[in-house]
């Protein structure tokens, strides 16, 4: 570094802050390897499902209900005497499945809308703002509890399963706004960058600007959000499940599960915390992912 | 009006960038039920730069030469007046072809690169959007420009944050170069780097200038440099381009007491500042409340009871433009 | 300036910017009886009225108009205390919250204050020992608790505590105020096990901010030091983002209620919200939901007013 060079007093303080950059790094880094492989097997479990779960996850057997751990039943029989590990094991892939949709929907939406209010202005721009004073200060989940009785659970929707839908649009409808405060912020800071100016100065095309050169570099703290947001979302739908206004019996359901299996708890614990661990894990790998890439992120 | 005598080697004489009566007026919205107050960055600009040839732009920070700037490349208002490039105006609002003629070189090396493009996919952008190249020949005029400004072709494929700085601002020249523009502007554009390196990328654009007959505007408050790479000098106090004329006139002869107290301000090891001279006192005021008159009365030490009131008008003696009631008729 | 003039000021802008919050809130509550498909007056009488008596609720609830007279209906019923009956007991809806009130605002207040004196002692000790173990399993706490279901460390609560010990109540309100007392214990902590970590490493962060702020450098080279540095300079200027941190938890500390009432059978205006939004009693589900808006608008306001107490600079902005 030539300001090393220069005044010899910069050095060691420089030196310590690229001590600590390179172990931020380093942290992100390992974070990003535990909460990545967390992800990657539950992924997987939920894209083979089928190869993995050894029973069907719907098949009642009456004369086997709550079977102990063990034999032909890892985890056991729940009180309808269906198999508890396979039933985990689709529950995966519902709420994967739900939970990506639950963050990706409202992260699109609120990217174009962000993205189109930070760099145009004007009316949307006043719109945005004022909704996300709204949210502020308002019982979400509370309201998403709410609208989810009102809408009633419809059947399967093309690749949607039974109650998948409603949740998808519930939490889109609201959650585009923090993505479209996000992604507005970053889109007023960077529009203003001597680069942008630039692109802008070369005759390019407004929207070209705004998609080549504004929104690449807008997008960090969205990728971030995304990922944490995935975990939350799973975690909302799994507890809007448990209230009996998610994703309804029989379908296999982290929350869900815990419901039904409740009445059995004292006995047959491994019932209800089983899918209350697999919530968990998943959230903190989904975590752990997103924070390493923040520390990533922030340290280039 | 103002005529350079071009020192380049290519279209010297020819008119390159002509500026006339520029305005550039901002808003700055008051609080609810306030009334808007406005600022005038640039206040009735007059310029012109013949192709090859190279003017100056100095002044205090805060004076409007950014405004001037940004206004000249069409990336900032433009509230009256005209900026014509090879006798064509171009308006604020370019199509391409109208905005490829003028580009600028900015202050800040660091970000005015996009980092996450590789300096290749720039470059390759810019030349295809316009039609410059097409095929092969794409890539090698992206190498070829880098050539122009002293960068190997295999940085290419690296990312601005692979290059010093005195390397990035070689690039943001490159980039300015790519759309084979009439008019260069370089915005304070060393000013962001250490003495050693200014020197080299202050040679790089005075080379280039020569060598593919720009048009160069060169904005500055660092007088030592304009003198050294400027043909002209145009100097601006509170939006108003008060003195303007031939570097060596202007730096020998200041008509204008703002010039004189600015080059009085310059250290100089060859002359013994004289005890009582003129020294600049006091801070400019706010562009949000200019004073009547003559901007610069505040502050000037030859003020008489006529410049509170009047705002002089520019008179052209030998060859030097300037705008001030000491000198009421021209020549 | 006058001080007590300018805080005047304040206190009145303030409540000013409440009533289009007011009115968007309504009209949010408002709209969960608009998305339910098909007729609503028939979802709230219920399959068994004749289409006579669903044409004339209809009618009185102003279903025959547009949205915007609806809108103004529930507004001016609402202002009237009428929040409409409930379709599964024919009981006010006023009623029902007011019978349900008690042991929500229990559950509140008891996750509150466990949440608050767990996160601030927390803050503070992370703040003051940075990097520091306690500052690290601070911030890797606080990613973990984020994602426990909170009605799940309920039910584990109760298997591996309440019933092998017979501390608590498995269940159910208790009676008398030790009775709730005991019943609230469960749940308060496990909403606090979730929440405190969170509200503390933001905390953590703002008084991070003070300990670096210029203010503090110069009490220190004054010779400020420990205790008195701490409670004079640190505490007092993190009071501010402390309250406001807590306020901005408030939706989702409510929402924890909710679900921890149905975990504990607690009959309180959770459990009765998601009976009601199950059983599609909708003007009961709008009516709750209604009350839970209208306490975080409240608890925010709250909250911004008690700053323009605690911190003299929130006046002069």
């Amino acid at each position: 570094m030539t300001a090393a060079l220069v005044d010899p007093l910069i050095d060691p303080l420089d030196n310590s802050v690229n001590e600590r950059r390179s172990a931020a790094s380093g942290r992100g880094r390992a974070k990003l390897v535990v909460g990545g492989s967390l992800v990657a097997a539950l992924v997987l479990v939920a894209v083979f499902a089928g190869a993995i779960a050894p029973h069907d996850p719907l098949k009642q057997d009456l004369l086997h209900r709550l079977a102990d751990p063990g034999g032909a039943h890892l985890l056991g029989t729940d009180a309808l005497g269906r198999d508890v590990f396979s039933r985990l094991v689709y529950a995966t892939r519902v709420d994967l499945r739900v939970g990506v949709l639950c963050a990706v929907v409202p992260m699109l939406v609120g990217t174009l809308v962000g993205a189109t209010a930070g760099f145009y202005g004007g009316v949307a721009d006043t719109l945005v703002t004022r909704l996300i004073d709204l949210v502020q200060s308002f019982p979400v989940l509370v309201f998403f509890l709410a609208l989810l009785g009102a809408l009633g659970i419809p059947q399967a929707f093309l690749f949607l399963g039974p109650g998948e839908l409603p949740v998808v649009i519930v939490f889109a409808a609201v959650g585009w706004i923090v993505y479209a405060r996000l992604i507005r912020g970053e889109v007023l800071r960077v529009r203003e960058l001597d680069y942008v100016q630039a692109a802008r100065a070369a005759g390019l095309s407004r929207p070209r600007v705004l998609l080549r050169h504004v929104l690449p570099n807008a997008v960090n703290q969205t990728i971030v959000y995304v990922v944490l947001d995935v975990g939350l979302a799973i975690l909302a739908m799994a507890t809007l499940s448990f209230l009996g206004l998610g994703i309804p019996a029989p379908v296999p359901e982290w929350g869900a599960m815990i419901a039904e299996n409740r009445p059995y708890f004292a006995d047959q614990w491994w019932l209800v915390v089983t899918p209350g661990l697999s919530v968990s894990v998943l959230g903190v790998g989904l975590a752990l992912v997103g924070d390493g890439l923040d520390d990533l992120l922030k340290q280039s | 009006m103002l005529q350079t005598t071009g020192l380049g080697v290519k279209g010297a004489g020819v008119t390159g960038l002509e500026v006339r009566g520029l305005h550039v007026r901002y808003r700055v919205p008051a609080g609810l039920g306030r009334k808007p107050s406005y600022v005038d960055a640039v206040n009735g600009a007059d310029l012109s730069v013949a192709a090859g040839s190279s003017l100056g732009v100095v002044g205090e920070s805060g004076c409007g030469k950014s405004s001037l700037a940004r206004a000249i490349c069409g990336i900032g208002p433009i509230t009256s007046g005209s900026v014509s490039v090879g006798g064509v105006e171009l308006t604020r609002r370019r199509d391409r072809a109208a905005a490829r003629r003028v580009q600028m070189v900015f202050q800040d090396p660091t970000s005015s690169l996009n980092p996450r493009r590789t300096i290749g996919s720039m470059l390759r952008e810019l030349l295809t959007v316009h039609g410059l190249r097409t095929g092969a020949a794409v890539d090698r005029r992206a190498a070829e420009l880098l050539e122009l400004v002293g960068l190997p072709a295999s940085a290419l494929g690296d990312r601005p944050h692979a290059f010093s700085g005195g390397q990035r601002q070689r690039i943001g020249i490159a980039r300015a170069l790519a759309l084979e523009p009439e008019v260069l502007m370089a915005d304070e554009a060393v000013s962001a780097l250490d003495v050693s390196t200014q020197a080299v990328v202050v040679d790089l654009l005075h080379t280039l200038r020569a060598e593919l007959g720009l048009s160069l505007v060169f904005i500055s408050h660092d007088l030592g440099v304009v003198r050294a790479v400027c043909d002209s000098v145009a100097v601006m106090y509170l939006g108003t381009i008060v003195e303007q004329g031939p570097t060596e006139m202007l730096f020998e002869s200041p008509r204008h007491p703002y010039t004189r107290a600015l080059l009085d301000a310059v250290p100089r090891i060859d002359v013994v500042r004289p005890p009582g001279s003129a020294r600049l006192s006091g801070e400019p005021p706010s562009p949000l409340d200019v004073p009547t008159g003559c901007p610069f009365h505040p502050r000037c030490p030859v003020a008489v009871a006529r410049c509170r009131t009047e705002q002089p008008v520019p008179v052209e003696i030998d060859g030097q433009t300037v705008s001030c009631h000491l000198w009421p008729h021209g020549s | 300036m006058p001080a007590t003039g300018s805080r005047y000021t304040f206190v009145w802008h303030r409540l000013l910017q409440s009533v289009p919050l007011l009115l968007a809130v309504t009209f949010l509550v408002f709209l969960i009886t608009k998305v339910t498909p098909g007729n609503p007056a028939r979802t709230i009488l219920g399959p068994k009225a004749t289409s006579e008596q669903v044409s004339r609720l209809s009618h009185q609830l102003g279903y025959d108009r547009g949205v915007p007279t609806q809108y103004w209906r529930f507004l001016e019923r609402l202002v009237h205390g009428d929040l409409g009956d409930s379709a599964r007991t024919g009981n006010a809806v006023t009623s029902v919250i007011a019978t349900h009130l008690a042991p929500t605002v229990w559950m509140v207040v008891a996750s509150a204050l466990l949440t608050s004196l767990v996160a601030v002692p927390l803050a503070w000790a992370a703040a003051a020992h940075r990097d520091s173990w306690l500052d690290h399993l601070l911030r890797t706490s606080s990613i973990f608790a984020l994602y426990l279901p909170t009605f799940w460390v309920g039910l584990v609560l109760v298997r591996f505590v309440a019933l092998p010990t017979g501390w608590f109540p498995v269940s159910g309100f208790g009676d008398g105020v030790t009775g709730h007392l005991r019943s609230v214990v469960l749940p308060a902590i496990s909403l606090s096990l979730g929440l405190a970590p969170v509200v503390a490493r933001s905390l953590r962060t703002a008084m991070i901010d003070v300990l670096e702020s210029d203010y503090v450098a110069a009490a220190r080279a004054a010779g400020v030091r420990g205790w008195s540095l701490f409670r004079w300079y640190v505490v007092r200027n993190s009071l501010s983002p402390a309250v406001s941190l807590l306020a901005v938890q408030i939706g989702f500390l409510l929402f924890g209620v909710v679900v921890l009432e149905v975990t504990f059978d607690i009959n309180g205006l959770g459990s009765e919200l998601v009976t009601a939004a199950v059983g599609k009693d909708l003007l009961v589900t709008q009516g709750i939901t209604l009350v839970f808006a209208l306490a975080v608008v409240v608890v925010n306001l709250v909250a911004d007013l008690l700053l323009v107490v605690i911190d003299p600079r929130v006046r002069a902005s």
